[in-house]
């Protein structure tokens, strides 16, 4: 359903007592228009201003794959409508905010179970149940967030039953109301909301939705005042070259003399991902993942005769396994084999060779770039030949689409909590080949406290927050996860975050440099801190990772 | 009948004394350093290996020694007794075992010898071979001293923890821990003995970690009987590591042993060890 059929189609406002299958379909379907025009704004509220784990982006695709998941089924009940958006949430659900919503959804489905229509008294039930089943999603829910928004917004409809209200119209209206104010008060929850003059990013995306569909359900005007905000891109859709999804699988071996194994890895690497050439001087096996596979395959027959040419569309491998998803318990990994495998959420070629050099046998893209669907999680771990899998999200607002994703997976799986790339590092080192799921995932959890994470990245926007003052624009460094250190220039910064590491007190000191570093200015910075830091053992790394200038590892 | 009799090879690491003193025969492996060749314990010790491997860029390798000095050992001690068990470094490491079986195969009907392989070297070795001559010691059957060394086998544990991989790479008889080759980071990886084979347990990027971890190593038993600590000859003693076992396990007896110069062209002449037996 596009904006354009839904104005066609704007309705005269009427009394609403109660709503059913379809109308609940057009309330879901205008909340997410509305979410989308508002979606770059809710982006700038994400505390941290790291171009990263965008909150209204999350939200956009997790309510994109429900919308997806209810036009599969009839809209004659308004329980099958809320089953499906419950759903398609979950397996669309990306990053935290994602997560919590699709379980929103889910309470909300339970509480209209069997119902075809339901009245203002049955949504306040169904939003109390909706509330309940988000708090329980989390290990430790924090006020202040869309949890709040998403339990006073339930406290508002309740309130409204209260005082005598029935219909569903007039409640919706007190749950909006209800939700803003919601947000409003994030802020004095929320001690770093507070600080950096923001409400909270989430709260802010579900009161959105909720005002979005009140507004067509009243025949108010979708179009904003001004001109409506660039919207973002989405993945899947239209995947950017850089930052490649799907594309073709392409694998041929090439025979031929004196064939230059170099020239070729490097011609094949830079046309696409996950490049692989193997062999000698007379026969090669070459394997990228790229969407240009007619110049690979153009290049490659100038060096000598091509066999075995085998090309495949990724895109519809994944739509293909979209649809196996719905029959989960027939659509088995093949033959399963003993032991354990690991799938990491990393970006960035080189940081992505780092994982598999170490033995991962699937990476899911994502994590600093776009944070990974539970779907996209699921079907990684469900792909692999072992039973038993270890997740590592590599990232905090991966922790939960991950967690979701073990629980909806057949296999044995274990989300080892690792927040940043050297975590994840740091714990994959520490996985053994001949130990069990459980042992490992203890190993591992315990090998990753014993590093410290330092990124460093460009502010997108200005902010306030632990004391510093943050231009837009400006360079700022984390320290596992928190912003602490900002900067004219990333060398700077570089040196605040290896002082506030306790540098002098380490042992290795592992720079992973970023896609916009060339390998000269990374050297250059090595030499610096090696000056000051002597002792120490250096180890620079091309990660090719997006947005971040460095990830620095220290222990 | 005489007393079953033991025979190893060089790689159990037994001094000449105590080996003379229990009535071990001990066939020496042959070390081989550019186009020098040397007859391990008998020719170089630990120390001049390491001294050697540091002032040259061809890579050491060892050979089993020759099919005759198995014959010869075997002829020669079958004069005193019908039965000799033969325990020796793991197939997987070295050609010895294999050697044995032959030169046992060609006086099968004339001496009864069993070939044992230790599926592990060094210590390990070495305490199966003292166990096995301490039995035979009370004068019980061939096949008793067998029973008891095959069931010791799955209980001695050696592990490493090498800081360059350098070694691994020279080196031929590295099996699946050839995985550790391709990483883009440099890593310290911890090894271990096990079903004879080298295998890597898990990486860590400092020493302090890789000592840490072979402590958990040995308090993640529930039980033992015999620890020691190996040593490359141009390893640092790692005396915190020392101390925290020692207090951990005051009853037990902490040898700190420079290991031969087989594992030393493994592993290199800088790793660390642990040597494990938890007992039957």
């Amino acid at each position: 359903m596009t904006v354009e059929k839904m104005e066609d189609t704007a309705r005269e406002p009427r009394p609403m007592s109660s709503c059913d299958g379809r109308e609940l379909k057009l309330l879901l379907h205008a909340g997410t228009v509305w979410l989308e025009r508002h979606a770059s704004s809710i982006n700038a509220m994400n505390v941290f201003p790291v171009p990263d784990g965008d909150t209204g982006t999350n939200m956009l695709l997790t309510m994109q794959a429900a919308l997806a998941e209810i036009d599969t089924v009839p809209d004659d009940s308004a329980a099958a409508v809320a089953q499906a958006t419950a759903h398609g949430a979950l397996m669309g659900a990306r990053g935290n905010s994602g997560v919590i919503l699709s379980q929103l959804f889910r309470g909300l489905a339970s509480g209209l179970k069997d119902r075809a229509q339901f009245d203002g008294a049955d949504f306040a039930a169904a939003l109390a149940e909706g509330s309940t089943t988000a708090y329980k999603g989390v290990i430790r829910p924090v006020e202040g967030t869309i949890l709040t928004v998403g339990r006073e917004a339930a406290e508002a409809a309740q309130a409204a039953v209260d005082e005598g209200v029935r219909d569903f119209l007039p409640v919706l209206e007190r749950v909006v109301v209800g939700a803003r104010d919601s947000v409003a008060r994030t802020p004095t929850l929320l001690n770093v909301l507070r600080e950096a003059g923001v409400v909270d990013a989430g709260g802010q995306g579900l009161y959105v939705i909720l005002e979005g569909g009140l507004r067509y359900l009243k025949g108010e005007p979708m179009e904003m005042a001004e001109a409506p905000e660039p919207v973002p891109v989405v993945v899947g859709t239209a995947p950017a070259e850089g930052e490649m999804e799907w594309g073709y699988c392409t694998e041929f071996i090439v025979q031929g003399q004196s064939l230059d194994l170099e020239e070729i890895q490097e011609r094949i690497t830079a046309w696409g991902d996950s490049a692989l050439v193997v062999g000698d001087e007379q026969t090669l096996k070459i394997h990228v993942h790229t969407f240009r596979p007619g110049e690979v395959i153009g290049f490659a027959s100038s060096k000598g005769t091509l066999h075995n040419i085998k090309i495949d569309n990724m895109q519809d491998q994944h739509r293909e396994y979209l649809v196996m998803g719905e029959e989960a318990d027939t659509a088995g990994a093949g033959e399963e084999v003993d032991g354990v495998a690991v799938v990491a959420v990393v970006s960035g070629p080189g940081l992505r060779q780092v994982f598999t050099s170490l033995g991962v046998r699937a990476i899911v893209p994502g994590g600093q770039t776009m944070n990974p669907s539970t779907q996209e999680l699921l079907q990684a771990v469900e792909a692999t030949k072992q039973k038993d899998v270890i997740v590592l999200p590599n990232n905090c607002n991966v922790l939960l689409a991950a967690q979701k994703a073990k629980e909806l997976s057949q296999k044995n799986a274990i989300v080892v909590p690792s927040e940043t790339i050297p975590q994840g590092i740091s714990a994959l080192l520490s996985f053994n080949h001949q130990a069990d799921l459980e042992k490992n995932a203890a190993a591992m959890e315990r090998a990753m406290q014993g590093v410290q994470t330092a990124e460093i990245t460009r502010a997108v926007r200005s902010v306030r927050i632990n004391s510093l003052d943050v231009e837009e624009g400006e360079i700022i460094g984390l320290l596992d996860g928190d912003l602490t250190a900002s900067g004219e220039t990333v060398e700077d910064v570089a040196l605040q975050m290896l002082e506030q590491m306790d540098a002098s007190e380490q042992e290795i000191i592992t720079v992973y440099y970023g896609e916009d570093v060339t390998q000269s200015q990374a050297e250059g910075l090595v030499d610096r801190m090696r000056q000051r830091y002597s002792g120490l053992e250096w180890e620079l790394v091309n990660g090719r990772q997006p947005h971040y200038y460095y990830i620095i590892s220290a222990e | 009948m005489g007393q079953v009799r033991i025979i190893t090879d060089s790689t159990a690491e037994l001094s000449p004394d105590i080996a003379r003193e229990l009535g071990i025969t001990v066939i020496p492996l042959n070390i081989h350093v550019g186009r020098d060749r040397f007859r391990d314990g008998i020719d170089i010790a630990a120390q001049e290996l390491s001294a050697r491997l540091e002032s040259t860029d061809s890579l050491p390798f060892t050979t089993a020694p020759p099919l005759h000095v198995f014959e010869d050992t075997y002829r020669t001690l079958g004069n005193e007794t019908d039965d000799i068990i033969s325990i020796h470094i793991s197939a997987k490491l070295s050609r010895t075992v294999d050697l044995a079986r032959r030169a046992a195969t060609s006086l099968i009907g004339q001496r009864r010898i069993a070939v044992v392989d230790s599926l592990s070297t060094s210590l390990a070795l070495r305490t199966l071979v003292k166990a096995a001559s301490e039995i035979a010691g009370k004068g019980v059957s061939l096949d008793e001293v067998v029973r008891l060394v095959r069931a010791m086998i799955p209980h001695v544990y050696l592990v490493f923890f090498v800081e360059s991989l350098e070694y691994l790479e020279r080196g031929e008889r590295i099996g699946r821990a050839e995985a550790l080759l391709g990483t883009m980071l440099s890593i310290k990886p911890l090894l271990i003995i096990e079903d004879g084979e080298i295998l890597p347990l898990e990486k860590v990027r400092t020493r302090s970690s890789g000592l840490d971890r072979l402590y958990e190593f040995v308090t993640e038993f529930p039980h033992l009987e015999k620890i020691a600590i190996l040593k490359g000859a141009n390893a640092v003693t790692p005396a915190e590591l020392v101390d925290r076992l020692r207090l951990a396990y005051p009853g037990i007896d902490l040898d700190v042993i420079t290991y031969g110069p087989v594992l030393a062209t493994h592993l290199g002449p800088e790793a660390i060890g642990i040597f494990v037996y938890e007992g039957l």
